[in-house]
């Protein structure tokens, strides 16, 4: 276990993962001041966290590291435990509710784990492609795709895929899907070796 | 070896480095990849939400080629600018300026203004052949001019994303710079503009992306926001200018007396745009006739 700390504290690229952090928590702030917006500002928060999961797997000497003895797997295993810190603070903002917004808390768990899942099984496999820092490309294209969504809730009837309030069943079978697909990828990702 | 022949000052020389940065951008897969989202989007819209009136709420529609499109190529524009880091001593020691360099990279907003343009006379040629229902908000119950400046918002703002990730890409170091950008954007452009708020709409006009039209309204009328699009069209403008002046400033050899005239020049008419904009064509909102088959309620 102290080997694995050991690697995680120096391994991780922290900085832009607890960057990513902060700036979910400063959206959950202005969350509880302006909770009529939670529209945009939960997707958005989601983004944050999403990035901040997209920068699990950065490693710039990734080319040396993934053929040490302990081998690129035990590597790979361990750096998708870091992806909690993203989600327990996604986990904690819905817990808390920020300005009392009505968040039906099992299905925007689910719907932040499947997001964070995807993303971090996208960095994983990325990384099993032998690229350093895939968080650097998949961060922005997270924080874009989270949010983008909401432009398409306004003008097709097909419903948001963040609903505050009710979840209805569809949009819970979207984001299970989305969960399905992410924990698919994970397994690629996590396979031991390293290309495919 | 092509590099070698670049002229090292002048016109011709900016002009060639302006061009491969241009042709960059246009290959950049998010930049593609955000164009192609944003024409099929539009294609969607069209194909699933027409309805026997025509194209609802047409002069909502900019905002898809600006949100996809846009912020795309702040991401791509970014990211550009930032992949020459890795190389920057090497950089340094070959002919020209950071600065000249920043200034060539403002070529990067060339393909999606071009995007964008080609998104907008998309849209207006779908309206004219497709049609639109006689009450909306379009030719016919709005001047001309204010009809173009709103659908050229598009084409503005993605030249203008372009130019943000350059200064996003200039100025901020960490990881995921482009990705908090993207997203303080979004936040603000929300937060920064109370809609339908009648008492104070004008003034909302400092956001990067200001909405003019509400969309259908339960009733089955539309809401045209308070404002003068064109005024805030040429604002736009100025943010893009000041975007791209900001990069350049970067460079510490760049800050001439000149240069920091231009930059005050620039600031001032993005003032005295804002100004115009809020002061200047409709006071109130203005609500359109109803369309009946729109109306829920």
């Amino acid at each position: 276990m102290s080997t694995r700390l050991w690697y995680l504290r120096r391994g991780v690229a922290w900085l832009p993962l607890l960057g990513g952090c902060g700036a979910a928590a400063v959206i959950a702030g202005l969350l509880a001041w302006w909770p009529d917006d939670a529209f945009l500002l939960a997707p958005a928060l989601l983004a944050c966290c999403a990035a901040a999961a997209a920068f699990a797997y950065d490693e710039d000497a990734l080319p040396v590291v993934a053929v040490t003895p302990r081998g690129a797997g035990w590597r790979r295993a361990n750096r998708l435990g870091v992806t909690l810190v993203p989600l327990s603070a996604w986990a904690l903002v819905v817990a808390l509710r920020p300005g009392e917004v009505p968040f039906w808390r099992p299905g925007w768990w689910l719907l932040g784990g499947a997001t964070v899942l995807l993303v971090a099984g996208s960095a994983a496999l990325a990384s099993r492609r032998l690229v350093p820092t895939p968080g650097a490309l998949l961060a922005p294209v997270v924080a874009l795709a989270a949010v983008a969504p909401v432009t398409l809730a306004g003008m097709f009837s097909w419903g948001t895929l963040y609903p505050i309030g009710d979840f209805p069943d569809t949009v819970r079978t979207v984001w299970l899907g989305v969960a399905l697909i992410g924990a698919v990828v994970c397994a690629v990702a996590l396979r031991p070796g390293l290309r495919p | 070896m092509s590099s070698l022949s670049i002229p090292a000052s002048g016109i011709a020389g900016h002009r060639a480095m302006a061009v491969i940065e241009a042709r960059r951008m246009a290959r950049h897969p998010v930049f593609v990849l955000g164009v192609a989202l944003g024409f099929v989007v539009l294609g969607l819209y069209v194909v699933l939400v027409g309805d026997e009136t025509g194209i609802p709420v047409v002069l909502t529609l900019p905002l898809l080629g600006a949100f996809y499109i846009g912020l795309a190529s702040v991401i791509a524009a970014a990211l550009l600018t930032r992949s020459t880091e890795v190389a920057v001593e090497t950089i340094a020691t070959a002919p020209g300026t950071e600065a000249r360099r920043t200034l060539a990279l403002a070529a990067t907003g060339i393909p999606p203004l071009v995007a964008g343009l080609v998104f907008s006379v998309a849209l207006v040629v779908l309206a004219k052949v497709i049609g639109v229902a006689p009450q909306e908000w379009w030719f016919g119950t709005l001047p001309d001019w204010q009809v173009w400046s709103i659908v050229l918002m598009c084409p503005v703002a993605c030249f203008d994303g372009a130019l943000l990730g350059v200064l996003a890409g200039r100025w901020l170091r960490f990881r995921g710079a482009s990705a908090m950008v993207v997203v303080a954007l979004i936040v603000v452009s929300v937060l920064g503009q109370p809609l339908l708020d009648t008492g104070s709409s004008e003034w909302r006009l400092w956001v990067p992306w200001a909405i003019f039209h509400t969309g259908d309204n339960p009733d089955g009328t539309q809401t045209l926001i308070a404002g003068n699009p064109a005024a805030y069209l040429g604002y736009l403008l100025a943010l893009g200018a000041l975007a791209v002046l900001g990069a350049m400033w970067h460079d510490r050899t760049a800050r001439t007396p000149r240069f920091r005239i231009l930059v005050a020049a620039v600031a001032a008419a993005a003032v005295a745009f804002f100004v115009l904009a809020a002061t200047t064509g409709n006071h109130d909102n203005r609500d359109s006739d109803p369309i009946p088959s729109r109306a829920t309620s």
